[in-house]
């Protein structure tokens, strides 16, 4: 009887999982079908082709992923003249090792990037949230191969990620998603506020500076960068510019990046302090679509 | 270690396995394995309190073996004083050393000195009001001779730590789970699926009903001074379905997973707000708490024999003690209070005990007379509630004086309709339908002897039930409320 017992809840849980993940799927096809852009979506997933030729590629948090928004893409398009897929993530919905994953996804679906552009913004090496964040995959369509092999990728939070990712695809959120073209960034600032910049930094660095935090972050940094060579792409590891200048986590994040440089070639650029006008940002490290067009022309175009 | 945390998930099966696989040819074996997983369980929130419930263990094991030996009343007496003050000692100390220095400091300030008083920075011992209570449930009942002391070291301390209700109980009286650990339990299909059915009813009050009420009764019970009184009115019922399907929601899971192991705990909870008056209320709510007061606390006071006097007295205690219990707060001894003050009237008019069997027995529907009943009833266990969930006595108080001068409607309303609140009022109406025709039965997906309905209808059921629980759930590892007691 315990046989029998143990079979049909072991059968019964087994059935049910599978149906919520094939319901999962079922609900992702509608959004699927809508042919989203990558300036038009936080997804990756939604924009990712299989065996498609890549010039460069972006990757890190919202500094990186701002190069897309607000239509920017479009404008990097006709700057650099250059043909790039933006798979950062913002919102602190990310850290690097799943930056890593989506990297290693996307080459395992056979697609080539000559240099990949990784935006070391010090507060991603810092954080203590990103890793855990559980709210990763939720602009994702569901897609059992995805599903699996992050399944059997080691990293932390994995059981919540996964389950808000099947999760969020029976929401009302979810089945209403559109291609989000969002107009021009113009909105700027006029001056520094060093009262906000302060307040923020103790907001993104609440119990100060995270050292074991960012040795656990470098070292996954470092497996990417592993993981780019053995891909055959550049590399190029850039700090971002911010309003302020440098971060708190600066001088260890470019220190990093030149021991990366000696070891797997990259090249390293610190742009921190290249962008100091207020009219450029429209908060105090991300800038507006004006900024993204003269950081573009007078930073990205040189080292392309 | 959570129920609803992915550890359990992987904890159970894997202890099921081992106790009807390697554990099953011995009852030594199959306690000392009960033992270890319970001190395990305990461990995982926090391995140093492990030593209090293995102190505790020994005083009363101990003090039992001694009752046995003992023939003389004074002695037995100062055995049974010595556990009493060594359990209350820490629960007194853990609970309520602060409400205490609190209160005294209060008081002084109030009478015009002011007294340097320090708080100590004291964790409160998970599960320790429920543990206290049923190890001491056995000291009083060998000192009464209404119970063997036990010899066997393994089976006592695993009835005090038996993991399923070690940390929000049912409190279980020695009498009745104590004998269960002196018989070699043997695989029960029929008892270990009813207990599964259990467990998934009690998951989907907690994870689907509770968890998701929390979101909009933390919301409007902290924002109340903002909102008009028709929100403030469903943030006091959505309350009373959070606590209810929080608390039966972890007495559920932990009857199930007890009769997974072969064990039959005692019911709980009895669909409480169904109840005709509030004292079949307390016949139905936290019935191993109430019972516990009464046979411990409310019979050896007098009961309800002896003068008006002696009766109202002992009713107040009981209920003063019982919200006490719940919390050192003076908002729980308000909420106890105003229950006495609903029952006394009740028990002078001599109609404490004219509901005492099910409501609409055999029916479909109640008459309109219990209708109207159940409706009042509900409404001032409603009002209770709202002391219970303040954060203090000004809060609760501000609270219901919104609650009946805020404007009825206000553009919030519309506002917080956004937020998507439809979904959790269909939940509460599948509990009530549920709950009611399952209403002379242990729970809600009791199903034992039901041919009426289909073994098809019954799985969709169970599917509808399990894919809520995933779709809707709220899995933000939200502790249940009554860890906190």
């Amino acid at each position: 009887m315990i046989y029998r017992f143990i079979i049909q809840v072991f059968g019964y849980a087994a059935f049910l999982i599978l149906t919520i993940l094939v319901g999962a799927k079922i609900m992702s096809v509608p959004v699927m079908e809508k042919g989203f852009k990558n300036y038009e979506t936080e997804s990756n997933l939604l924009v990712m082709k299989e065996s498609k030729q890549y010039d460069f590629l972006f990757m890190g948090i919202s500094h990186a992923r701002n190069f897309s928004r607000h239509k920017n893409h479009l404008r990097l398009d006709t700057i650099l003249n250059k043909s790039f897929i933006n798979i950062a993530q913002g919102g602190g919905r990310c850290g690097v090792s799943e930056q890593y994953f989506y990297l290693k996804y996307l080459y395992e679906k056979n697609n080539k990037i000559n240099k990949v552009i990784y935006v070391l913004s010090p507060p991603m090496l810092f954080h203590t949230g990103l890793p855990v964040s559980s709210k990763t995959f939720d602009f994702e369509p569901f897609d059992f191969e995805f599903f699996i092999d992050y399944l059997f990728f080691k990293t932390k939070n994995k059981t919540q990620r996964l389950y808000s990712y099947v999760n969020t695809k029976y929401s009302s959120e979810w089945s209403d998603y559109q291609p989000k073209s969002f107009n021009k960034k113009q909105n700027y600032l006029t001056k520094l506020d060093s009262v906000k910049v302060t307040s923020g930094l103790n907001f993104t660095y609440k119990k100060g500076l995270a050292h074991y935090q960012f040795k656990n972050s470098s070292e996954i940094v470092q497996q990417t960068l592993q993981l780019i060579k053995k891909n055959n792409s550049a590399c190029i590891l850039i700090i971002p510019p911010a309003l302020f200048g440098k971060w708190n986590g600066h001088n260890e994040t470019l220190e990093f990046a030149k021991k990366m440089q000696e070891k797997y070639g990259a090249k390293v650029y610190d742009y921190s302090e290249t962008v100091l006008d207020p009219k450029y940002y429209y908060d105090h490290h991300h800038l507006n679509s004006n900024g993204v067009v003269y950081f573009a022309e007078n930073y990205l175009k040189p080292i392309l | 270690m959570l129920f609803n945390s992915i550890e359990f998930a992987l904890f159970l099966p894997i202890v099921f396995i081992l106790y009807w696989f390697a554990a099953n040819n011995s009852l030594k074996v199959q306690n000392s394995l009960l033992l270890g997983v319970s001190y395990f369980f305990y461990g995982w929130w926090d391995w140093r309190f492990l030593s209090l419930i293995i102190f505790s263990s020994f005083i009363d094991y101990f003090i039992g073996v001694l009752l046995i030996k003992e023939d003389r009343e004074r002695s037995r007496k100062l055995l049974l004083i010595t556990s009493i003050l060594v359990n209350f000692g820490f629960l007194g100390f853990f609970k309520y050393f602060n409400f205490f220095i609190d209160s005294f400091t209060d008081a002084f300030t109030f009478f015009g000195h002011s007294i340097e008083s320090s708080r100590l920075s004291i964790i409160l011992p998970v599960g320790i009001s429920f543990y206290t209570f049923q190890t001491l449930s056995y000291t009083i009942d060998v000192y009464k001779k209404k119970l063997k002391p036990t010899r066997d070291i393994i089976a006592f301390f695993a009835f005090v730590s038996f993991f399923p209700q070690l940390v929000a109980g049912p409190i279980e009286r020695a009498t009745n789970l104590l004998p269960q650990f002196f018989v070699k339990r043997k695989f029960d299909y029929t008892k270990s699926v009813d207990g599964l059915r259990q467990m998934l009813w009690g998951f989907f009050k907690k994870i689907v009903i509770a968890d998701n009420c929390a979101v909009y009764v933390n919301d409007i019970f902290e924002n109340y001074t903002i909102y008009p009184s028709s929100l403030l009115a469903i943030g006091a019922v959505l309350f009373a379905f959070q606590i209810y399907c929080d608390f039966s929601g972890y007495s559920d899971i932990a009857i199930g997973t007890a009769r997974l192991f072969g064990f039959n705990l005692m019911q709980n909870f009895s669909f409480p707000y169904f109840s005709r008056d509030i004292a079949e209320f307390w016949r139905r709510w936290h019935i191993s708490l109430s019972t516990w007061f009464r046979d411990y606390l409310y019979i050896p006071l007098g009961g309800s024999r002896g003068s008006v006097t002696i009766k109202i007295r002992n009713v107040f205690i009981i209920f003063i003690v019982s919200g006490f219990w719940h919390g050192a707060n003076l908002t729980f001894i308000v909420w106890g209070l105003l229950h006495a003050l609903y029952f006394i009237p009740l028990m002078l008019l001599g109609g404490n005990r004219s509901n005492t069997g099910s409501i609409a027995k055999g029916k479909y529907l109640p008459t309109l007379k219990e209708f109207f009943q159940m409706n009042i009833t509900f409404t001032i266990t409603v009002i209770a509630w709202v002391f219970f969930r303040a954060d203090s006595m000004t809060h609760a108080i501000a609270y219901l004086g919104s609650l009946f001068t805020a404007p009825f409607y206000s553009d919030l309303v519309i506002e917080l309709k956004t937020i998507d609140m439809k979904i959790i009022f269909i939940f509460i109406g599948l509990l009530i339908l549920t709950e009611w025709v399952q209403r002379e039965k242990q729970h809600g997906l009791d199903f034992k002897g039901q041919d009426a309905i289909s073994k098809f209808t019954r799985r969709v059921f169970y599917f509808i039930l399990g894919g809520s629980i995933f779709i809707f759930g709220n899995f933000n590892k939200t502790e249940f409320i009554y860890f906190a007691f």
